[in-house]
Protein backbone atom coordinates (compact mmCIF):
# COMPACT_ATOMS: atom_id res chain seq x y z
CA UNK A 1 0.00 0.00 0.00
CA UNK A 2 2.94 2.40 0.66
CA UNK A 3 4.36 3.99 -2.34
CA UNK A 4 6.55 5.65 -0.15
CA UNK A 5 8.27 2.27 0.29
CA UNK A 6 9.01 1.36 -3.30
CA UNK A 7 12.51 -0.43 -2.78
CA UNK A 8 15.22 0.19 -5.21
CA UNK A 9 16.16 -2.00 -7.76
CA UNK A 10 18.52 -4.90 -6.62
CA UNK A 11 21.43 -5.86 -8.34
CA UNK A 12 20.48 -8.22 -11.60
CA UNK A 13 17.67 -8.00 -13.88
CA UNK A 14 15.34 -10.92 -13.42
CA UNK A 15 15.35 -12.73 -17.08
CA UNK A 16 11.77 -13.13 -17.95
CA UNK A 17 11.45 -15.69 -21.18
CA UNK A 18 7.93 -14.42 -22.12
CA UNK A 19 8.45 -12.19 -25.41
CA UNK A 20 5.51 -10.19 -27.20
CA UNK A 21 5.62 -6.99 -28.81
CA UNK A 22 4.66 -4.16 -30.66
CA UNK A 23 5.78 -1.14 -32.71
CA UNK A 24 6.54 1.82 -30.84
CA UNK A 25 4.67 4.73 -32.79
CA UNK A 26 3.15 6.10 -28.84
CA UNK A 27 2.51 9.65 -28.61
CA UNK A 28 5.48 11.75 -27.43
CA UNK A 29 3.72 14.38 -25.44
CA UNK A 30 3.24 13.84 -21.61
CA UNK A 31 -0.42 15.15 -21.62
CA UNK A 32 -2.18 15.36 -18.30
CA UNK A 33 -3.47 12.29 -17.34
CA UNK A 34 -6.79 13.84 -15.65
CA UNK A 35 -9.63 11.46 -15.47
CA UNK A 36 -8.55 9.41 -18.95
CA UNK A 37 -4.90 8.73 -18.97
CA UNK A 38 -3.34 7.83 -22.01
CA UNK A 39 -0.87 5.41 -22.76
CA UNK A 40 1.89 7.92 -23.69
CA UNK A 41 0.77 9.32 -20.23
CA UNK A 42 4.01 8.12 -19.01
CA UNK A 43 7.15 8.23 -20.65
CA UNK A 44 8.13 4.64 -19.96
CA UNK A 45 4.71 3.03 -21.35
CA UNK A 46 6.41 3.74 -24.89
CA UNK A 47 8.28 0.73 -23.65
CA UNK A 48 5.14 -1.42 -23.12
CA UNK A 49 2.89 -2.09 -26.00
CA UNK A 50 -0.64 0.08 -26.96
CA UNK A 51 -3.81 -1.45 -26.71
CA UNK A 52 -3.96 -1.88 -30.50
CA UNK A 53 -0.61 -3.84 -30.28
CA UNK A 54 -1.91 -5.84 -27.60
CA UNK A 55 -5.11 -6.48 -29.59
CA UNK A 56 -3.10 -8.01 -32.12
CA UNK A 57 -0.43 -9.44 -30.29
CA UNK A 58 -3.37 -11.45 -28.02
CA UNK A 59 -5.46 -12.54 -31.48
CA UNK A 60 -1.80 -13.74 -32.94
CA UNK A 61 -1.31 -16.07 -30.38
CA UNK A 62 -5.40 -16.66 -29.60
CA UNK A 63 -5.14 -17.93 -33.95
CA UNK A 64 -1.97 -19.94 -33.19
CA UNK A 65 -2.72 -22.04 -30.22
CA UNK A 66 -6.41 -22.61 -31.55
CA UNK A 67 -4.69 -23.93 -35.04
CA UNK A 68 -2.85 -26.20 -32.97
CA UNK A 69 -5.35 -27.21 -30.90
CA UNK A 70 -7.49 -28.57 -34.11
CA UNK A 71 -5.18 -30.06 -36.10
CA UNK A 72 -5.05 -32.23 -32.81
CA UNK A 73 -8.82 -32.69 -33.17
CA UNK A 74 -9.69 -30.63 -30.59
CA UNK A 75 -11.82 -28.12 -33.00
CA UNK A 76 -13.55 -26.88 -30.00
CA UNK A 77 -10.73 -25.64 -27.53
CA UNK A 78 -12.47 -22.48 -26.06
CA UNK A 79 -10.00 -19.11 -27.08
CA UNK A 80 -10.83 -16.32 -28.81
CA UNK A 81 -9.09 -13.85 -30.79
CA UNK A 82 -9.62 -10.28 -29.13
CA UNK A 83 -12.74 -8.43 -30.14
CA UNK A 84 -11.95 -4.87 -29.95
CA UNK A 85 -8.49 -2.99 -28.38
CA UNK A 86 -8.31 -4.27 -23.84
CA UNK A 87 -8.44 -1.79 -21.43
CA UNK A 88 -4.92 0.28 -21.07
CA UNK A 89 -3.00 -1.44 -18.73
CA UNK A 90 -2.48 2.18 -16.50
CA UNK A 91 -5.38 4.11 -15.88
CA UNK A 92 -5.74 7.33 -13.75
CA UNK A 93 -5.95 4.80 -10.94
CA UNK A 94 -2.44 4.44 -10.87
CA UNK A 95 -2.27 8.13 -9.71
CA UNK A 96 -5.42 7.02 -6.63
CA UNK A 97 -7.50 8.99 -9.18
CA UNK A 98 -11.25 8.62 -10.80
CA UNK A 99 -13.15 11.30 -11.95
CA UNK A 100 -15.53 13.26 -9.00
CA UNK A 101 -18.60 12.10 -10.78
CA UNK A 102 -17.09 8.18 -10.90
CA UNK A 103 -16.00 8.63 -7.17
CA UNK A 104 -20.41 9.57 -6.71
CA UNK A 105 -21.64 6.50 -8.20
CA UNK A 106 -18.80 3.92 -7.42
CA UNK A 107 -16.52 5.44 -4.72
CA UNK A 108 -12.92 4.28 -5.09
CA UNK A 109 -14.12 0.94 -6.63
CA UNK A 110 -14.72 -0.12 -9.98
CA UNK A 111 -17.81 0.40 -12.68
CA UNK A 112 -19.81 -2.51 -12.50
CA UNK A 113 -19.95 -2.37 -15.93
CA UNK A 114 -16.44 -2.27 -16.53
CA UNK A 115 -15.64 -4.94 -14.20
CA UNK A 116 -15.30 -7.68 -17.26
CA UNK A 117 -12.25 -5.87 -18.54
CA UNK A 118 -10.01 -6.86 -15.73
CA UNK A 119 -11.16 -10.27 -15.22
CA UNK A 120 -11.52 -13.59 -17.31
CA UNK A 121 -14.18 -13.94 -19.98
CA UNK A 122 -16.27 -16.22 -17.93
CA UNK A 123 -18.22 -17.57 -21.31
CA UNK A 124 -14.68 -19.24 -22.52
CA UNK A 125 -14.24 -20.84 -19.09
CA UNK A 126 -15.59 -24.79 -19.37
CA UNK A 127 -16.70 -26.68 -16.33
CA UNK A 128 -14.56 -29.64 -17.42
CA UNK A 129 -11.73 -29.83 -19.06
CA UNK A 130 -10.41 -33.56 -20.79
CA UNK A 131 -6.63 -34.04 -19.55
CA UNK A 132 -6.03 -34.75 -22.74
CA UNK A 133 -6.69 -31.66 -23.92
CA UNK A 134 -4.88 -29.79 -20.77
CA UNK A 135 -2.04 -32.19 -21.89
CA UNK A 136 -1.64 -30.93 -25.34
CA UNK A 137 -2.08 -27.45 -24.71
CA UNK A 138 1.04 -27.41 -21.84
CA UNK A 139 3.06 -30.40 -23.29
CA UNK A 140 2.39 -31.88 -19.77
CA UNK A 141 3.12 -35.46 -19.96
CA UNK A 142 2.31 -36.41 -23.40
CA UNK A 143 4.80 -36.62 -26.29
CA UNK A 144 2.15 -37.57 -29.35
CA UNK A 145 -1.31 -37.67 -29.70
CA UNK A 146 -3.34 -39.68 -31.91
CA UNK A 147 -0.31 -40.12 -33.45
CA UNK A 148 0.94 -36.64 -33.76
CA UNK A 149 4.18 -35.33 -32.20
CA UNK A 150 3.05 -33.05 -29.18
CA UNK A 151 5.68 -29.89 -29.01
CA UNK A 152 7.71 -29.29 -25.75
CA UNK A 153 5.08 -27.26 -24.15
CA UNK A 154 2.08 -27.94 -26.30
CA UNK A 155 0.43 -26.09 -28.29
CA UNK A 156 1.07 -22.70 -26.07
CA UNK A 157 4.90 -22.79 -25.92
CA UNK A 158 4.52 -23.73 -29.77
CA UNK A 159 2.39 -20.31 -30.39
CA UNK A 160 5.01 -18.61 -28.58
CA UNK A 161 7.63 -19.47 -29.97
CA UNK A 162 6.28 -18.82 -33.55
CA UNK A 163 5.39 -15.01 -32.07
CA UNK A 164 8.96 -15.04 -30.76
CA UNK A 165 10.86 -15.92 -33.97
CA UNK A 166 13.92 -14.03 -34.72
CA UNK A 167 13.08 -11.69 -31.63
CA UNK A 168 16.15 -10.62 -29.78
CA UNK A 169 16.43 -10.96 -25.80
CA UNK A 170 15.00 -8.52 -23.71
CA UNK A 171 13.45 -8.36 -20.44
CA UNK A 172 9.84 -6.99 -20.82
CA UNK A 173 9.11 -6.34 -17.10
CA UNK A 174 11.70 -3.39 -17.41
CA UNK A 175 9.35 -0.71 -17.58
CA UNK A 176 7.43 -1.88 -14.81
CA UNK A 177 10.38 -2.16 -12.73
CA UNK A 178 11.48 1.15 -13.68
CA UNK A 179 8.02 2.92 -13.11
CA UNK A 180 7.58 2.05 -9.85
CA UNK A 181 10.99 2.69 -8.85
CA UNK A 182 10.18 6.32 -10.11
CA UNK A 183 7.08 5.95 -8.21
CA UNK A 184 9.26 5.69 -5.37
CA UNK A 185 11.42 8.22 -5.72
CA UNK A 186 8.80 10.84 -6.44
CA UNK A 187 7.21 10.08 -3.64
CA UNK A 188 10.14 11.65 -1.65
CA UNK A 189 10.30 14.46 -3.72
CA UNK A 190 10.07 17.63 -2.16
CA UNK A 191 7.48 18.34 -5.06
CA UNK A 192 5.31 15.62 -4.45
CA UNK A 193 5.53 15.87 -0.49
CA UNK A 194 4.14 19.78 -0.91
CA UNK A 195 1.53 18.26 -3.02
CA UNK A 196 0.58 15.58 -0.56
CA UNK A 197 0.34 18.43 2.37
CA UNK A 198 -1.85 20.92 0.49
CA UNK A 199 -4.27 17.81 -0.25
CA UNK A 200 -4.38 16.91 3.32
CA UNK A 201 -5.07 20.44 4.28
CA UNK A 202 -8.02 20.24 1.46
CA UNK A 203 -9.19 17.07 2.58
CA UNK A 204 -9.15 18.28 6.35
CA UNK A 205 -11.33 21.54 5.32
CA UNK A 206 -14.21 18.74 3.96
CA UNK A 207 -13.90 17.05 7.43
CA UNK A 208 -11.10 14.06 6.95
CA UNK A 209 -7.98 14.06 9.16
CA UNK A 210 -5.97 11.65 6.19
CA UNK A 211 -2.63 12.63 6.02
CA UNK A 212 -2.06 10.96 2.38
CA UNK A 213 -4.19 10.20 -0.70
CA UNK A 214 -3.13 6.23 0.20
CA UNK A 215 -4.80 6.37 3.35
CA UNK A 216 -8.05 7.89 1.75
CA UNK A 217 -8.25 5.35 -0.23
CA UNK A 218 -7.10 2.21 1.39
CA UNK A 219 -9.31 3.32 4.48
CA UNK A 220 -10.55 0.28 5.86
CA UNK A 221 -14.32 1.09 6.81
CA UNK A 222 -14.72 1.15 2.66
CA UNK A 223 -14.53 -2.45 1.31
CA UNK A 224 -15.91 -4.43 4.51
CA UNK A 225 -19.05 -1.97 3.67
CA UNK A 226 -19.46 -2.71 0.07
CA UNK A 227 -22.45 -4.72 -0.99
CA UNK A 228 -23.67 -6.50 -4.70
CA UNK A 229 -26.27 -3.08 -4.43
CA UNK A 230 -22.69 -0.93 -4.42
CA UNK A 231 -20.90 1.07 -1.54
CA UNK A 232 -21.88 2.93 0.74
CA UNK A 233 -22.78 6.81 0.85
CA UNK A 234 -19.90 6.98 3.02
CA UNK A 235 -17.63 5.93 0.92
CA UNK A 236 -19.27 8.02 -1.79
CA UNK A 237 -18.81 11.49 0.24
CA UNK A 238 -15.28 10.84 1.12
CA UNK A 239 -14.51 9.19 -2.70
CA UNK A 240 -15.84 12.76 -4.05
CA UNK A 241 -13.96 14.94 -1.52
CA UNK A 242 -10.88 13.32 -1.84
CA UNK A 243 -11.16 13.49 -5.91
CA UNK A 244 -12.30 17.02 -5.70
CA UNK A 245 -9.23 18.17 -3.61
CA UNK A 246 -6.93 16.27 -5.90
CA UNK A 247 -8.44 18.52 -8.58
CA UNK A 248 -8.00 21.60 -6.63
CA UNK A 249 -4.42 21.08 -6.06
CA UNK A 250 -3.70 19.67 -9.47
CA UNK A 251 -2.43 16.27 -7.77
CA UNK A 252 -2.83 14.17 -10.97
CA UNK A 253 -0.44 16.51 -13.20
CA UNK A 254 1.67 16.95 -10.68
CA UNK A 255 2.31 14.16 -9.29
CA UNK A 256 2.86 12.64 -12.94
CA UNK A 257 5.10 14.99 -13.95
CA UNK A 258 7.73 14.31 -10.91
CA UNK A 259 7.36 10.69 -11.89
CA UNK A 260 7.81 11.24 -15.60
CA UNK A 261 10.78 13.79 -14.56
CA UNK A 262 12.48 10.58 -12.84
CA UNK A 263 11.11 8.27 -15.73
CA UNK A 264 12.79 9.97 -18.26
CA UNK A 265 16.01 9.83 -15.78
CA UNK A 266 15.65 6.30 -15.67
CA UNK A 267 15.28 5.69 -19.66
CA UNK A 268 18.73 7.33 -20.20
CA UNK A 269 20.24 5.10 -17.22
CA UNK A 270 18.67 2.40 -19.08
CA UNK A 271 18.79 3.30 -22.84
CA UNK A 272 20.15 -0.21 -24.35
CA UNK A 273 18.20 -2.45 -22.65
CA UNK A 274 15.02 -0.18 -23.11
CA UNK A 275 15.71 0.21 -27.04
CA UNK A 276 16.47 -3.65 -26.66
CA UNK A 277 12.93 -3.99 -26.07
CA UNK A 278 12.28 -1.96 -28.73
CA UNK A 279 13.65 -4.03 -31.21
CA UNK A 280 11.77 -6.99 -29.57
CA UNK A 281 8.35 -6.00 -29.99
CA UNK A 282 8.82 -4.29 -33.44
CA UNK A 283 10.19 -7.93 -34.04
CA UNK A 284 7.13 -9.19 -32.41
CA UNK A 285 4.66 -7.28 -33.97
CA UNK A 286 5.70 -7.97 -37.56
CA UNK A 287 5.27 -11.78 -36.64
CA UNK A 288 1.69 -10.87 -35.58
CA UNK A 289 1.51 -9.25 -38.75
CA UNK A 290 2.25 -12.27 -40.69
CA UNK A 291 0.24 -14.79 -38.81
CA UNK A 292 -3.21 -12.74 -39.09
CA UNK A 293 -2.49 -12.26 -42.62
CA UNK A 294 -2.52 -15.78 -42.67
CA UNK A 295 1.13 -16.49 -42.73
CA UNK A 296 4.06 -18.41 -40.67
CA UNK A 297 7.36 -16.11 -39.57
CA UNK B 1 -16.25 -7.85 -9.42
CA UNK B 2 -17.57 -8.13 -6.18
CA UNK B 3 -20.09 -11.12 -6.58
CA UNK B 4 -17.93 -12.70 -8.50
CA UNK B 5 -15.01 -13.56 -5.37
CA UNK B 6 -14.77 -16.91 -5.11
CA UNK B 7 -13.20 -16.10 -1.62
CA UNK B 8 -16.65 -14.90 -0.76
CA UNK B 9 -17.77 -18.43 -2.19
CA UNK B 10 -18.75 -17.54 -5.02
CA UNK B 11 -17.31 -18.19 -8.43
CA UNK B 12 -18.51 -17.68 -12.21
CA UNK B 13 -20.79 -14.82 -11.95
CA UNK B 14 -22.14 -16.26 -8.53
CA UNK B 15 -23.74 -19.30 -10.63
CA UNK B 16 -21.34 -22.00 -8.76
CA UNK B 17 -21.11 -22.07 -5.06
CA UNK B 18 -17.28 -23.32 -4.54
CA UNK B 19 -17.32 -26.15 -2.86
CA UNK B 20 -20.30 -27.49 -4.41
CA UNK B 21 -17.88 -28.99 -7.38
CA UNK B 22 -16.21 -32.59 -6.75
CA UNK B 23 -12.64 -32.55 -7.29
CA UNK B 24 -11.34 -34.90 -9.61
CA UNK B 25 -7.67 -34.08 -9.71
CA UNK B 26 -5.59 -31.53 -10.02
CA UNK B 27 -2.38 -29.51 -11.38
CA UNK B 28 0.22 -28.26 -9.18
CA UNK B 29 2.81 -26.51 -9.54
CA UNK B 30 5.66 -27.86 -7.17
CA UNK B 31 7.71 -24.88 -6.29
CA UNK B 32 11.55 -25.20 -6.22
CA UNK B 33 13.57 -24.10 -3.18
CA UNK B 34 16.51 -23.42 -4.70
CA UNK B 35 16.44 -21.38 -8.43
CA UNK B 36 17.93 -19.83 -10.83
CA UNK B 37 19.23 -16.42 -9.64
CA UNK B 38 18.21 -15.03 -12.99
CA UNK B 39 15.51 -16.60 -13.58
CA UNK B 40 13.26 -19.62 -12.49
CA UNK B 41 10.17 -21.80 -13.35
CA UNK B 42 7.57 -23.43 -11.42
CA UNK B 43 7.44 -27.07 -12.59
CA UNK B 44 3.43 -28.30 -13.07
CA UNK B 45 2.64 -32.04 -12.93
CA UNK B 46 -0.50 -33.44 -14.79
CA UNK B 47 -3.15 -35.02 -14.15
CA UNK B 48 -5.50 -32.15 -15.14
CA UNK B 49 -9.19 -32.76 -15.34
CA UNK B 50 -10.88 -29.78 -13.05
CA UNK B 51 -10.79 -26.14 -13.72
CA UNK B 52 -8.72 -24.20 -11.67
CA UNK B 53 -12.07 -21.88 -10.73
CA UNK B 54 -13.46 -24.80 -8.64
CA UNK B 55 -10.06 -24.80 -6.79
CA UNK B 56 -9.19 -21.72 -5.89
CA UNK B 57 -8.55 -20.65 -2.25
CA UNK B 58 -7.51 -24.01 -1.58
CA UNK B 59 -3.60 -24.05 -0.91
CA UNK B 60 -2.79 -25.51 -4.74
CA UNK B 61 -1.39 -23.19 -7.39
CA UNK B 62 -2.98 -24.58 -10.41
CA UNK B 63 -3.37 -24.46 -13.83
CA UNK B 64 -4.90 -21.03 -15.03
CA UNK B 65 -4.42 -19.41 -11.30
CA UNK B 66 -2.07 -16.86 -10.11
CA UNK B 67 -0.28 -17.42 -6.87
CA UNK B 68 0.66 -15.01 -4.48
CA UNK B 69 3.45 -16.41 -1.74
CA UNK B 70 4.40 -14.81 1.42
CA UNK B 71 8.15 -14.83 1.30
CA UNK B 72 11.03 -15.08 -1.76
CA UNK B 73 11.08 -18.05 -3.92
CA UNK B 74 7.52 -19.08 -3.36
CA UNK B 75 8.02 -19.29 0.10
CA UNK B 76 6.25 -19.40 3.36
CA UNK B 77 1.93 -19.31 3.03
CA UNK B 78 0.50 -18.97 -0.14
CA UNK B 79 -2.51 -17.72 -2.17
CA UNK B 80 -4.11 -18.90 -5.08
CA UNK B 81 -6.06 -16.71 -7.29
CA UNK B 82 -8.19 -17.87 -10.59
CA UNK B 83 -10.57 -14.56 -10.53
CA UNK B 84 -9.73 -11.30 -10.20
CA UNK B 85 -9.96 -9.82 -6.78
CA UNK B 86 -10.05 -6.26 -5.52
CA UNK B 87 -9.13 -6.22 -2.35
CA UNK B 88 -6.73 -8.42 -0.28
CA UNK B 89 -7.74 -7.35 2.87
CA UNK B 90 -10.10 -10.23 3.64
CA UNK B 91 -7.59 -12.74 2.06
CA UNK B 92 -5.48 -15.11 4.24
CA UNK B 93 -2.40 -17.23 3.18
CA UNK B 94 -2.63 -21.33 3.34
CA UNK B 95 0.60 -23.03 4.47
CA UNK B 96 2.15 -26.13 3.38
CA UNK B 97 4.22 -28.49 5.92
CA UNK B 98 3.29 -31.05 8.65
CA UNK B 99 0.40 -32.58 7.18
CA UNK B 100 -1.11 -34.04 4.17
CA UNK B 101 -2.12 -30.85 2.36
CA UNK B 102 -2.21 -27.63 2.57
CA UNK B 103 -3.64 -25.79 5.99
CA UNK B 104 -5.37 -22.31 6.26
CA UNK B 105 -4.67 -20.03 8.37
CA UNK B 106 -5.36 -16.02 9.69
CA UNK B 107 -2.34 -14.63 8.16
CA UNK B 108 -3.98 -11.72 5.38
CA UNK B 109 -2.52 -11.80 2.44
CA UNK B 110 -2.93 -7.82 2.14
CA UNK B 111 0.84 -6.25 1.67
CA UNK B 112 2.96 -8.85 2.38
CA UNK B 113 3.33 -10.65 -0.61
CA UNK B 114 6.62 -11.60 -1.77
CA UNK B 115 6.65 -13.77 -4.72
CA UNK B 116 4.31 -14.56 -7.49
CA UNK B 117 3.39 -16.98 -10.14
CA UNK B 118 1.25 -17.10 -13.37
CA UNK B 119 0.04 -20.27 -14.00
CA UNK B 120 -2.28 -19.09 -16.60
CA UNK B 121 -1.57 -19.89 -20.24
CA UNK B 122 -4.48 -17.75 -21.11
CA UNK B 123 -4.02 -14.42 -19.55
CA UNK B 124 -1.40 -12.40 -18.15
CA UNK B 125 -1.65 -11.15 -14.58
CA UNK B 126 -2.06 -7.77 -12.96
CA UNK B 127 -0.73 -7.11 -9.31
CA UNK B 128 -1.33 -4.08 -8.24
CA UNK B 129 -0.63 -2.03 -5.18
CA UNK B 130 -3.66 -0.79 -3.82
CA UNK B 131 -6.76 -2.30 -3.41
CA UNK B 132 -9.67 -1.90 -6.33
CA UNK B 133 -6.57 -1.78 -9.07
CA UNK B 134 -4.75 1.06 -8.25
CA UNK B 135 -1.23 2.27 -7.59
CA UNK B 136 1.95 0.99 -9.06
CA UNK B 137 1.26 -2.13 -11.07
CA UNK B 138 3.57 -5.00 -12.48
CA UNK B 139 2.16 -7.15 -15.50
CA UNK B 140 3.53 -10.85 -15.18
CA UNK B 141 3.71 -12.48 -18.67
CA UNK B 142 1.54 -15.47 -19.90
CA UNK B 143 2.87 -19.15 -18.57
CA UNK B 144 4.23 -20.91 -21.86
CA UNK B 145 3.80 -24.48 -21.56
CA UNK B 146 4.71 -26.52 -18.38
CA UNK B 147 5.69 -23.73 -16.25
CA UNK B 148 4.18 -21.30 -14.21
CA UNK B 149 5.84 -17.65 -14.53
CA UNK B 150 7.50 -17.06 -11.71
CA UNK B 151 8.52 -13.61 -10.08
CA UNK B 152 10.58 -14.41 -7.50
CA UNK B 153 11.71 -11.20 -5.77
CA UNK B 154 9.03 -8.81 -5.83
CA UNK B 155 11.28 -5.85 -4.29
CA UNK B 156 13.22 -5.79 -7.32
CA UNK B 157 9.75 -4.54 -9.04
CA UNK B 158 9.24 -2.11 -5.91
CA UNK B 159 6.48 -4.34 -5.17
CA UNK B 160 7.49 -6.56 -1.98
CA UNK B 161 4.89 -6.24 0.57
CA UNK B 162 2.65 -4.00 -1.09
CA UNK B 163 0.15 -6.28 -3.23
CA UNK B 164 -3.25 -5.26 -2.37
CA UNK B 165 -5.46 -6.61 -5.49
CA UNK B 166 -5.01 -8.68 -8.96
CA UNK B 167 -6.61 -8.44 -12.32
CA UNK B 168 -6.08 -10.26 -15.49
CA UNK B 169 -5.87 -8.88 -18.95
CA UNK B 170 -5.15 -10.19 -22.53
CA UNK B 171 -6.97 -13.42 -22.43
CA UNK B 172 -7.41 -15.58 -25.36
Amino acid sequence: MRSQNVAMLAGGALLLCAVHGGVNAHAETLAPPGATLKHGDSALMRYVDTPEQRRKATSARARLVKGCMKEFGFSEFSTQEASGNPPPLLSSRRYLYVSPADAARFGYGIDPATAKDFDKPKDAVRAAVPSEEQSVLLGQGLTSYKGKTVAPGGCVRQADGILRKNTPAADLLLPWKLMNQAAGMAAKDERVTSLVAAWASCIRGRGYAYQAPEQAWDDPRWRPARTAAGVSEEEKKAAVADMECKDQVGYVDKLASVQNSYEKDLIRAHVDELEAIQRNQEAFQRNADIVMSGGRP
Amino acid sequence: MTANRTDNAWTLNGLIRKGMMKRRGRTRILIPTVVSALLASAITISSPATPAWADENDGWCTDRELCIFEHWYAGGGRRDYFNGDLNYTNDTFWYWGGGPGPAPSNAIVNDRASSASNGDSQCKALLHEHADFAGSALLIWYRSGSSGLMVNDLGQYGMNDTISSNSWTDCI
